[in-house]
């Protein structure tokens, strides 16, 4: 089944990695605005989902679809571009550049777009502001807290005003505070831009931010709202 | 006190021990680890083994040459059973050298060169193994020609030939029938000076100082990077072993444990790779010149040295790299924040270089003894050395102002390197020395051979050559038959040909010629050059727009310049102009009573053009009408030959027609500039700058591997952020390019730190032995071409790893 007005949708994912099935006839959707949050233990399944889902990986078998684009039918090239102009990335340890300020790191993703240097630091200034850190901008990430570089990375991955964000346990390296500030602020920011979120954790309390969950077990999964509705 | 210092001592064995347990069963991590380093120590042992069998090599491949020499051997005018006759016919094949001789025994008994049981009789010869098989070879169709009718009865041993591949033959011949100015008599092969490598001539010895310094410090700094491989992953084990109590001082002997294995195993593996590449390393030829396999031995004290040294200084880096890394139970920290490089120390190193150099170079003192040498070493060592200093401050100098504008690719380079310089700093520094050095030692090498030895001859000629009897071997009357077989010669367009004699005051107007032999200039002060041409021939010698059959010319000798631009005679040596209806002597010195010739009273005076004849005396020039050549006795004959451009393989047709009417018959290419420079200047500087070339290369590669390994290891360490950066859609190409800044940018630095420097070197180092500085530009641009081929290089390579590492199983963090 396809949800009408999805703006991701999977079917029937299968991805195995020698003997272990990882996803074995997954379904998945998500609508602009939505934040859905994939749940599960450890080797569950759920990067895995969250990989194919973006074009990182393609699966064994099945379709990922993104609006009228078939990502599964994509070349590499194809799904980088895809990737680089409409989708953004959180991880669970940032991922920042070293080398470059939090300023360049998050103005990065517009300058693979090919924003010219000034307009995309104009931009990446914004998002930094409204992610209040501010004051990081000429900084390098190991000169700023965790909690500081994560946030960081969140205005990376929203820089380019992107319709979907993979988090990928965006908390799992923070302490609860700084935890439950960055998720309050990348949803607010995901709602008022209308991007949907693909929120992978194993943290209830992360996954409250969510407005559907799912849990992937043994490759399956089970979407934890599907009896309500 | 006795027993502090015994427990001292062991626990530094146990804990170097532990260190070497570590990096030999830490599983697959310190494997790596060591591997990396043992490749790296392994690679540069390997190139300072083959440094230390230089000598030897060296050495050994003279004495085989002296061992065979005809040159300086003891010389006989009566034959005896023990004497012989020997007639150099060196030639040459394609672009190879052909050691050539034609023997003729005196008696039953002669003396035989080392390698060859028995001499060859006529019609025969015996032929190194190389020669035997491109003769035998499709190779070699063009070469065979050279000795049609002669049969091959042997092969010449090991012991008669300087290398495997040197190309040379003995052939036996009935034409050599007495005592001439090309065939000498000779009691035995051998003797000859004592080699004179290098210890007597103090600019050839500067160069060898120089030059062995340039290539050896930067593959010792390239053995200190290389203990330093992989030192990241050590570091995280190293914080393992404090969280389980080990004190600071204890892990950095730990750590210098594992470098120390490392570096053993690189010792072994040097040793193998030595071993190895001893056969491809012989079949080398530098300048016609190989050595034998069995030749390459390291010079036990040196290898010896190397067997201590590697080891020691694997542990003295580590230590000296651990002083700056505080290893804590939860990780590790590098003495942060970055201290600003200072510039005044490492202004110290070159300093001091100079200053030791300098008193050699103004005041003028002669560099002689082991002192002065091992003056000019330290000199020289810490000029370049302090070009290694130099390096980091100017690295983080110029970077730190990059700006970060460009593209994003030119962005993470530059912010890479702002980061950090020193990993960048430590492999190029390599490099650096060596081109620096290199540059030097090219700059010391044009300058002592261009002040030395100018160049009398004019511009070389595209597609003609010059076939020669310049010793009289063949009659007047071969002459005309030569000619007409030259002009027959495939690929040959036109021939011109003159024969050469003297011409002086007739014996009874108070000279006499001496009994046979060269002319004598003390005997005859008054000499002319005697050209005997036709019209079509003197055209190509003298500028004259009338000749015809009868007509004589004079051109007067070319008088030396200071500046060195044209030689010939002084001009107070000079002969006065020939007066019309002087009678000379035709070919003075070529017995008693020589024919007598009248200057005829139609000579004109021209100039001589730019050409290949011998015409570098006093010349009357003279057509058959006016001279008839049967006069001349045991004229020189020389033929100009032109090619055509279309036959590449004309050239070795028209060596075979030489060959054929006689091989003692020289045929020369005259656009080949090396074999003209060869026959004017000493080979051992050409062999020093060839090999200076040939290990430049070979640094250049050996630290471009060491580039090579460092930037593997970067990526590697770099593996969940290039997953990540690919995550978001970053092109490949965008990480590619990075790759080449992030690697060309240090290294256009480094070379132009080089180049400043080695000019400078090099321009101090011509002060010590007096001489003008002449920049090698094409040297120098030819060593920036294979730098940058290194970092091209390094680039490509290390593609399909960051390929790999884009992957995204980097980004699994369960």
């Amino acid at each position: 089944m396809t949800p009408a007005g999805s703006l991701l949708v999977a079917e029937a994912l299968h991805k195995s990695f020698g003997q272990t099935h990882a996803l074995d006839g997954v379904d998945f959707s998500i609508h602009p605005g939505e934040v859905v949050a994939v749940m599960g233990p450890s080797g569950s399944g759920k990067s895995t989902l969250l990989h194919c889902l973006a074009g990182i990986v393609l699966p064994d078998s099945g379709t990922v679809r993104y609006g009228d684009h078939e990502v599964t039918g994509m070349n590499d090239a194809q799904r980088s571009a895809l990737r680089r102009a409409d989708f953004g990335f959180v991880f669970q340890f940032g991922q920042l550049v070293p080398e470059l300020t939090c300023l360049e790191n998050v103005a990065l993703p517009l300058r693979l777009n090919g924003v010219k240097r000034k307009e995309a630091q104009r931009h990446a200034r914004e998002w930094l502001e409204r992610l209040e850190v501010e004051d990081t901008g000429g900084k390098r990430p190991g000169e700023v807290s965790g909690g500081q570089g994560q946030r960081v990375a969140v205005a990376r991955a929203l820089a380019a005003r992107p319709r979907v964000i993979f988090a990928d346990e965006p908390t799992g390296a923070l302490d609860s505070l700084n935890g439950e500030r960055v998720m309050t602020l990348l949803t607010d920011a995901a709602r008022d831009t209308n991007a949907a979120v693909v929120l992978v954790t194993h943290e209830a309390r992360v996954a409250a931010y969510s407005d559907r969950e799912i849990v992937v077990r043994d490759g399956k999964v089970k979407d934890m709202l599907a009896g309500l509705r | 006190m006795e027993k502090d210092r015994r427990h001292l001592v062991g626990r530094w064995c146990r804990d170097l021990g532990m260190g070497v347990r570590f990096a030999v069963g830490g599983g697959r991590e310190g494997w790596i680890r060591t591997a990396l380093t043992a490749l790296g120590v392994g690679l540069g042992v390997a190139v300072l083994l083959t440094a230390a069998a230089v000598p030897h090599a060296v050495s050994t491949a003279v004495a085989r040459d002296q061992a065979r020499s005809d040159t300086f051997s003891p010389r006989s005018t009566a034959a005896t059973d023990r004497t012989l006759l020997v007639a150099q016919t060196d030639t040459a094949y394609r672009d190879r050298s052909v050691r050539g001789r034609l023997v003729r025994p005196d008696g039953d008994r002669p003396a035989t060169p080392p390698g060859v049981p028995r001499l060859p009789g006529p019609g025969e010869m015996v032929v190194s193994p190389a020669l035997a098989d491109l003769l035998a070879s499709s190779d070699g169709a063009d070469l065979r020609d050279r000795f049609r009718g002669v049969r091959t009865v042997g092969r010449i041993g090991a012991e008669g030939l300087t290398g495997p591949d040197e190309l040379a033959y003995y052939q036996g011949s009935d034409r050599l029938t007495g005592v001439r100015a090309g065939t000498t008599r000779i009691t035995s092969f051998g003797g000859g000076p004592e080699a004179a490598f290098p210890a007597t001539d103090p600019q050839l010895l500067l160069s060898v100082l120089v030059g062995s310094v340039a290539l050896l410090v930067p593959v010792a700094v390239f053995i200190a990077a290389a203990v330093r491989f992989g030192g990241e992953r050590r570091d995280r084990r190293l914080a393992a072993l404090r969280l389980v109590g080990t004190d600071r001082a204890t892990t950095r002997r730990i750590a210098a444990g594992e470098a120390l294995a490392g570096a053993l195993l690189g010792l072994l593996i040097g040793a193998a790779v030595f071993l190895a590449a001893r056969y491809p390393l012989s079949g080398i030829r530098v300048l016609d010149f190989g050595v034998f396999p069995s030749d390459v031995v390291p010079d036990w004290r040196l290898a010896a040295l190397v067997a201590l040294a590697v080891p020691a200084c694997s542990v003295g880096v580590a230590l000296l790299t651990m002083r700056r890394i505080t290893v804590e139970p939860l990780g590790v920290t590098r003495s942060a924040p970055p201290v600003r490089r200072r510039l005044w120390w490492r202004l110290l190193l070159p300093v001091a270089g100079a200053a030791l150099l300098w008193p050699m170079a103004v005041g003028g003192v002669a560099m002689v003894g082991v002192w002065a040498a091992a003056q000019v070493v330290a000199g020289t060592s810490l000029l370049l050395l302090g070009v290694a200093a130099l390096l980091p401050w100017l690295l983080d100098a110029v970077v730190s102002r990059l700006g970060a504008g460009g593209g994003p690719s030119w962005q993470l380079a530059v912010r890479r390197l702002q980061l950090s310089t020193t990993a960048a700093a430590r492999s190029v520094s390599g490099i650096t020395v060596a081109v620096a050095g290199v540059v030097a030692v090219q700059l010391l090498l044009a300058g002592v051979q261009t002040n030395e030895l100018p160049d009398p001859l004019p511009a070389p000629r595209e597609h003609q050559m010059v076939v020669a009897d310049r010793d009289g071997e063949l009659p007047v009357a071969g002459a005309p038959g030569m000619f007409e077989r030259l002009r027959e010669t495939r690929g040959v367009r036109s021939v011109y040909g003159a024969l050469l004699s003297y011409a002086g005051p007739l014996p009874s107007e108070g000279h006499r010629a001496p009994a046979g032999g060269a002319p004598d200039e003390e005997s005859y002060p008054v000499r002319y050059r005697l050209v005997v041409a036709d019209c079509d021939a003197l055209r190509q010698m003298v500028r004259t727009d009338r000749c015809v059959d009868g007509d004589t010319f004079y051109a007067p000798p070319k008088v030396s310049r200071e500046d060195g631009t044209e030689t010939g005679l002084l001009a107070a040596d000079a002969p006065p102009v020939p007066r019309p209806g002087t009678r000379l002597a035709v070919s003075p010195d070529a017995g008693n009573r020589p024919a007598a010739w009248t200057v005829p009273r139609t000579v004109r005076t021209v100039d001589t053009l730019p050409n290949f004849f011998s015409l570098h005396e006093a010349n009357l020039l003279a057509t058959p009408g006016a001279l008839d050549p049967a006069l001349l006795r045991s004229p020189s004959t020389e033929f100009e030959v032109h090619l055509d451009p279309d036959r590449p393989e004309a050239v070795e047709y028209v060596r075979n027609t030489a060959a054929q009417t006689d091989p003692r018959l020289q045929a020369m290419p005259l656009w080949d500039t090396s074999t003209r420079s060869s026959e004017r200047q000493p080979e051992l500087y050409d062999i020093v700058r060839a090999a200076l070339q040939a290990g430049a290369v070979g640094v250049l590669c050996l630290i471009g591997a060491g580039l090579l390994i460092s930037v593997l290891e970067q990526l590697r360490e770099r593996r969940l952020l290039l997953s990540a950066l690919d995550a978001f859609g970053t092109p490949r190409r965008t990480l590619g390019r990075s790759v080449l800044w992030q690697t060309a940018i240090p290294v256009v630095l480094g070379l132009a730190l080089a180049v400043g420097c080695g000019l400078s070197a090099g321009l101090l180092l011509l002060h010590l032995v007096h001489k003008p500085m002449l920049p090698d530009w094409p040297g120098i641009a030819a060593l920036a071409g294979t730098a940058g081929a290194v970092v091209l290089t390094v680039t490509a390579l290390s593609l399909p790893l960051l390929w790999r590492l884009m992957r995204p199983d980097g980004l699994r963090t369960e």
